[in-house]
């Protein structure tokens, strides 16, 4: 119980620290650029004669809230959690505190990835005010669970890579989203089984009941990079993810040493 | 309290700390020794931080390695400047009081108290961006004593301390030390640990290279040859005089001409013996020094026997 309550406090403290200025525009940001460019689209759009069905509206969406802004606001929140604390020499002063190093790890992973999900579902809210989707309620419940589940995964990936290599952190958390979600998520082998993508993908695709409509009528390759799992399943191995990750980092962190730079 | 048995600590093939042994029971200690000599290395491994290469640490009857038993009854302070800017210097001093377990309430009062004990009372609600050094020192020093501990770990607290600050700091610690609470102070000067405790631990590249009360330490200097600076108007005429002494090992004298360097094994005499010796020669003694009045002389000296190359 006290474990959890030095880690609320975290989550407290570091919630207090985002609210500024320059941090919450870079919310803002994130919260209107999807709901932005769906607006310039639909406005560049005109009266084609062929217009984009629900469906691409809501692949649009898939790409550019759990894939791009939580991604995104991700990589500025969770993976420089601890390297901004030894840069800021302030690591000391947890570190000394029972149960000090779990309970950073685990506030600063939760604000990050509620500060996130907010972004992700602000955006996912507007978005769906712009395009007025038919099923609007199957829209917002799929890529709403969509956003928490991403923030949750992929903050549980970046905690890590920012533990072990705090220092370049943010390289290695950009590598790792070029390569392994956006490249090798496309392999169609069993490599992309690894993947945060490969599950979210098999979530839209089962939630939005694609699987006997929309994927029928598409090539094979679409069939290889998405797993025909059940859906529960699915959302058990990224549950699973997250926690193991944050679970193996907090292991990680305890057994590190790390101590401010220029002290001596 | 603390007991350190042969303890190497290596940074890659840097030795941040050299072998070092000691025991320490309850009380008050100052660590001196200059910048980079190994102090903080040394605090860091008696608060957990880094585990030693070579040898074992315990503080308090623990390995202090993730030990949130030990964490609970200690107070670090360490050198390092790092504050969050926007953050007020109770908000912060009470999240770091609920890391220690203590409810948001009771948080929120040691914070205060702490702050206030600090000298921080009507500057506590303010963003720590607008501190000056010496404030953000005291809070630093709050921080380390909102949770109430028995023993308190300071790395240069008096940095930044205006004369009124080091004074009201160094009350503070006395009176911590009165309470009968123990206390481990690292500083590089010397002064500023012996108005607050008469037990040193001296320690340099990494080695501890003394420890005991001052007076051991000045005695145990005084088998050593010391240097012994003497301005004066007639220096060679002083110098020869004090060849023909006993306790006079060697002289030399300055360039420029203005003063004579003089090795004994026995500094006090020639500090009481010299009105005797010039009485009524017309030399007009300007200045004495001695090399170990400096704390960076004495490690020099230390060093060097350390080394072999004084007996």
């Amino acid at each position: 119980m006290i474990q959890l309550a030095r880690t609320f406090a975290v989550f407290r403290f570091e919630w207090s620290r985002a609210l500024t200025v320059p941090r919450m525009a870079w919310w803002l940001v994130l919260a209107v650029f999807p709901p932005g460019l769906v607006t310039l689209v639909r406005f560049l759009e005109g009266d084609p004669p062929d217009p984009p069905g629900a469906a691409a509206w809501t692949f649009l969406l898939f790409v550019l809230i759990p894939c791009v802004v939580c991604l995104m606001g991700l990589l500025l929140w969770a993976t420089p959690w601890l390297q901004s604390e030894l840069e800021g020499k302030t690591w000391t002063y947890l570190a000394v505190r029972p149960g000090g190093k779990t309970a950073m790890l685990v506030g600063k992973y939760l604000t990050a990835v509620s500060w996130t999900a907010l972004a992700g579902w602000m955006a996912l809210a507007l978005a769906l005010i712009v395009i007025s989707p038919p099923d609007l309620v199957r829209n917002a419940a799929a890529l709403g669970a969509l956003v928490l589940l991403a923030c949750l995964a992929y903050g549980a990936v970046f905690v890590l890579l920012g533990v072990i290599v705090p220092k370049r952190a943010m390289v290695s958390a950009v590598v790792y989203t070029l390569v392994v979600e956006f490249l090798v998520g496309l392999i169609p082998a069993v490599v992309n089984e690894l993947t945060v993508q490969y599950r979210l993908r098999a979530l839209l695709v089962k939630w939005m009941d694609w699987e006997q409509t929309l994927l029928r009528d598409l090539p094979e390759f679409f069939r290889l990079v998405l797993d025909s799992g059940p859906a529960w399943q699915q959302v058990l191995i990224l549950l699973g993810i997250a926690g193991g990750l944050v679970t193996l980092s907090a292991v990680i962190v305890r057994q590190r040493e790390l101590t401010v730079t220029g002290d001596e | 309290m603390i007991e350190l048995d042969r303890v190497t600590k290596l940074y890659g093939t840097v030795i941040g700390v050299n072998d070092i042994s000691l025991s320490l029971g309850p009380g008050a200690y100052g660590l001196l020794g200059p910048n980079g000599s190994g102090k903080s290395t040394l605090l860091n491994l008696m608060t957990g931080q880094l585990r030693p290469t070579l040898g074992s640490v315990r503080v308090r009857g623990g390995d202090p390695w993730n030990n949130d038993e030990l964490y609970r009854q200690i107070g670090f302070c360490p050198s390092s400047e790092g504050l969050y800017a926007n953050v007020s210097g109770f908000d912060w001093v009470r999240y770091l009081g609920e890391l220690h377990g203590l409810g948001r309430h009771e948080a929120a009062s040691r914070a205060e108290e702490a702050l206030d004990l600090v000298g921080l009372a009507n500057a506590m609600h303010r963003e720590m961006g607008g501190y000056s050094r010496g404030m953000r020192q005291r809070t630093k020093l709050a921080q380390a004593l909102v949770h109430d501990p028995e023993f308190l770990i300071l790395d240069e607290p008096f940095n930044g301390l205006d004369p009124v600050g080091r004074h009201e700091m160094t009350e503070l610690l006395r009176d911590w030390i009165r309470e009968g609470k123990s206390l481990l102070l690292a500083s590089h000067i010397l002064h500023e640990v012996e108005v607050i405790t008469h037990s040193f631990l001296l320690i340099c590249g990494g080695r501890l290279l003394a420890s005991g009360t001052a007076e051991e330490v000045h005695t145990w200097l005084a088998d050593v040859p010391n240097e012994v600076t003497i301005r004066c108007n007639r220096p060679r005429e002083l110098g020869l005089r004090l060849l023909a002494e006993d306790v006079v090992e060697s002289v030399r004298f300055e360039r420029g001409g203005g003063g004579l360097v003089v090795l004994t094994r026995s500094p006090l005499s020639i500090y009481e013996r010299l009105p005797a010796w010039i009485d009524g020669s017309g030399i007009e003694v300007q200045e004495i020094q001695s090399s170990d009045e400096s704390l960076h002389e004495l490690f020099g000296t230390l060093m060097r026997i350390h080394r072999g190359e004084l007996m």
